[in-house]
């Protein structure tokens, strides 16, 4: 059993609030990621169950076991690092080998022992060729593994992982997703994972920690957390593209609601409305679905004049981020358009799934998407 | 602003080896080439050539068809930065900005004025009476730029100047480079091994590998027409399925025992060759997940990553290991047995020189 626990963890570094009471259950065998922009608190928050750093208030429980005030050996957690850290002196047999021949192990871990955990890990992470080399002689993606396979040797029953795969580049951080997520499958060891890059925690996570100034702005599964963000936070950060963030206004005049967009208005649908009505706030933030967000002629119904300001293959799609009244709003179109930078461009708002959230708070007030 | 030619040049080192070797390319009037490449392609000597940095072996470097590969680096004309900003740490921003403009001897007026607006458009105007560490990371570069723009050269080159930053500041400052050099109009070369960020800024991207240049086109020119199964497989993410064929006839192909229908300009490639040794190329997006059936080659799901809206999904065939980009309404569980479906107008074949078949007939190096 192996299911994580923290319930209350603060952390703080002079005037800084890492980590504001921070509650979460990982379930045994899940694949969790702790997803968020820098200084959000993820990082500290791995180190904090690893043992790296010391929490000033709460509990972390590893199984029925309460680990916050253990020595990080005593955990028996397993790390791996997005910079390695690898012993260069030693052979990669060496680096695997390494945590089992610490002297408190001695009477743990035989020659024997060691030699079968090393040839089993090696299969496992498909290094078995490579037990003889020095590490200086591995490419990026081969120490990668060698890593990952010193974080496992101790059979931890949580697996600690920083940013494990980010700074490799576009191919190689492909393959090694694939490899870690069947690998965590193969092994079954509850894993934190924590990364900036939100491709990544969708592939690879069972279950997602989206963290914002050291708080959980909400957590779910990859699906449920792009069709239903909880803040306007989530739904700008997370997707592919992620949805576009607007600021309306609620306008209940003539024959009302509507949503004022600068000088626009937009006109809800049915549903929409009869969602509006319970919404008691004049200032929101609406999402929209970048598929929902289409090039159109100037004059038609939801349409409006917006101003390019960035334009980027991405695949075979164009897209496009326009200003539209003080918000960037990005498009993508199969189109090979040829446009520039400060043009002017219509374009079309469909609300039909759209989320809204208080401007203020950024916590949702509704939303036109069925649960 | 010059058009740049590169007439076969070469660079070599003293130990022997070659960086670059015989690169002919042209870039443009006011155009925004990158040069993309994995690390010791040669993209950072081809720039470094022309910034006066390194010299030439052999060949020439043209701007506007005047030698400059012989010029001393301060009389081409050239800004360059880099990855790390090589900032002056005792002068606040604005003092590094005006630097190269007090070497000119301009007057303190439009060194005044001429800073300002450069640091209006980079938008950091609020932060000109700041030293550099006072700067985060994307500030810094920001400064650069503003530094290699400010007395408007001829070429604006940079090398990997967004590699350390994180991922959405590379985002927004490769934005806000690409819109500076839409405004300035400036003959632009760029140094990334991210295709990412070269489809986001450029338009048009050369791809190097082992110092040899290998395509040269539109982003989406590498990734419908690529030359050669390098191109094929460094561009596009997820990246190209490669599945080994054999020849059922003159015109016909076989993945394992599954017959591939192959369109007519295709079937006339593999009727003009004799080759044997031939690959499939196929995108993750042009694959379509079907019921599975005899004729069709099929597989085991073995894992499905979401990203969001569509997902990537891994499948094991016969022939070896397929991705296949499904939309959102397609989740297939791990652990069923799938049929796979290629969209033929989107195959692609390499023979045994890795060269596409079809894209790499009468095309030399360029685009």
């Amino acid at each position: 059993m192996a299911e994580v626990q923290l319930s209350g963890v603060c952390k703080r570094f002079g005037p800084i609030e890492a980590l504001r009471g921070i509650n979460l259950m990982i379930p045994d065998r899940a694949y969790l990621c702790l997803l968020g922009p820098s200084g959000c608190g993820k990082t500290t928050l791995l180190r904090c169950v690893a043992g790296l750093e010391t929490v000033d208030a709460g509990e972390i429980r590893i199984g029925s076991r309460r680990i916050e005030a253990l020595e990080p050996f005593a955990r028996n957690v397993g790390l791996a690092f997005q910079n390695y850290a690898l012993y260069p002196h030693l052979d990669v047999k060496g680096n695997l080998a390494f945590p089992l021949r610490a002297p408190r192990y001695k009477a743990q871990f035989d020659a024997e022992e060691i030699e079968q955990r090393v040839s089993s890990v090696a299969a496992l992470l498909q290094i078995e060729a490579l037990l003889d080399k020095p590490v200086a002689t591995l490419s990026g993606g081969q120490k990668q593994r060698v890593a990952l396979g010193r974080a496992l040797i101790r059979k931890p029953t949580v697996l600690l992982l920083d940013e494990p795969i980010t700074h490799l580049d576009a191919r190689l951080r492909y393959e090694m997703r694939f490899e870690l997520k069947l690998l965590q499958r193969r092994v079954g060891t509850t894993t934190i994972h924590v990364t900036h890059d939100q491709l990544e925690a969708l592939a690879l996570a069972d279950l997602i920690v989206i963290m914002r100034n050291g708080v959980v702005e909400q957590v779910g599964t990859p699906d449920d957390i792009c069709a239903h963000p909880e803040t306007s936070f989530v739904a700008g950060f997370v997707g592919d593209p992620p949805m576009s963030l607007l600021r309306v206004e609620l306008d209940r005049e003539a024959g009302g609601p509507w949503l004022r967009l600068g000088a626009t208005r937009l006109q809800p649908d049915e549903r929409l409305a009869r969602m509006l009505d319970s919404v008691r706030e004049q200032h929101l933030k609406i999402a929209l679905p970048a598929d929902d967000i289409s090039l159109s002629h100037q004059g038609e119904a939801q349409t409006i004049l917006a101003t390019v300001q960035a334009h980027e293959w991405v695949g075979r799609e164009l897209q496009i981020v326009v200003a539209v009244d003080g918000s960037a709003v990005r498009l993508r179109t199969r189109k090979r358009l040829a446009v520039r930078i400060g043009d002017k461009l219509a374009i079309r708002l469909d609300l039909k799934r759209v989320h809204i959230f208080d401007l203020k708070t950024g916590r949702k007030l509704g939303s036109s998407v069925s649960a | 602003m010059p058009r740049i030619e590169f007439s076969g040049v070469t660079k070599s080192y003293a130990d022997g080896t070659q960086a670059v070797a015989d690169l002919n390319l042209v870039v443009e009037d006011g155009e925004f080439l990158c040069l993309l490449g994995p690390s010791g392609c040669g993209k950072s000597s081809t720039i470094r050539v022309l910034a006066g940095l390194e010299a030439v072996s052999e060949g020439m470097v043209l701007a506007d068809g005047h030698r400059i590969d012989h010029l001393p680096p301060q009389a081409r004309d050239c800004a360059m930065i880099f990855e790390n900003y090589a900032l002056y740490p005792h002068l606040t921003a604005f003092e590094n900005i005006a630097m190269p403009l007090r070497a000119r001897r301009l007057p303190a007026q439009d060194v005044e004025r001429r800073v300002m607006e450069i640091a209006r458009m980079l938008r950091i105007e609020p932060l000109m009476a700041r030293r550099p560490s006072r700067l985060s990371g994307g500030e810094k570069q920001r400064v650069g730029v503003a530094r290699a723009l400010v007395r408007e050269p001829a070429m604006f080159l940079m090398d990997e100047p967004l590699g350390h930053l994180e991922a959405y500041l590379r985002v927004e400052l490769r934005a806000e480079i690409r819109r500076l050099q839409e405004r300035l109009v400036i003959t632009t070369i760029y140094v990334t091994h991210d295709q990412g960020e070269a489809a986001a800024v450029a338009d048009r991207i050369a791809v190097m590998s082992a110092g040899r240049l290998q395509q040269v086109g539109s982003f989406l020119d590498l990734l419908d027409r690529p030359l050669n199964r390098f191109v094929a497989e460094f561009i596009g993410e997820p990246p190209m399925v490669f599945l080994p064929v054999h020849r059922v006839t003159a015109d016909s192909l076989a993945v394992k025992d599954v017959q591939i229908r192959l369109p007519e300009p295709l079937a006339a490639a593999l009727r003009a060759t004799d080759d044997c040794n031939l690959t499939l190329g196929v995108r993750p997006n042009d694959i379509s997940i079907v019921t599975p059936a005899p004729e069709r080659l099929n597989g085991e799901v073995v894992l499905v990553q979401p990203q969001g809206g569509h997902a990537i999904v891994g499948v094991e065939t016969s022939a070896g290991p397929a991705t296949v980009v499904v939309p959102s309404d397609v989740r297939p569980a791990a652990g069923t047995i799938v049929g796979l479906v290629f969209e033929s107008e989107a195959l692609h074949l390499f023979d045994s020189a890795a060269r596409s078949l079809l894209h790499s007939r009468g095309e030399g190096g360029g685009g």
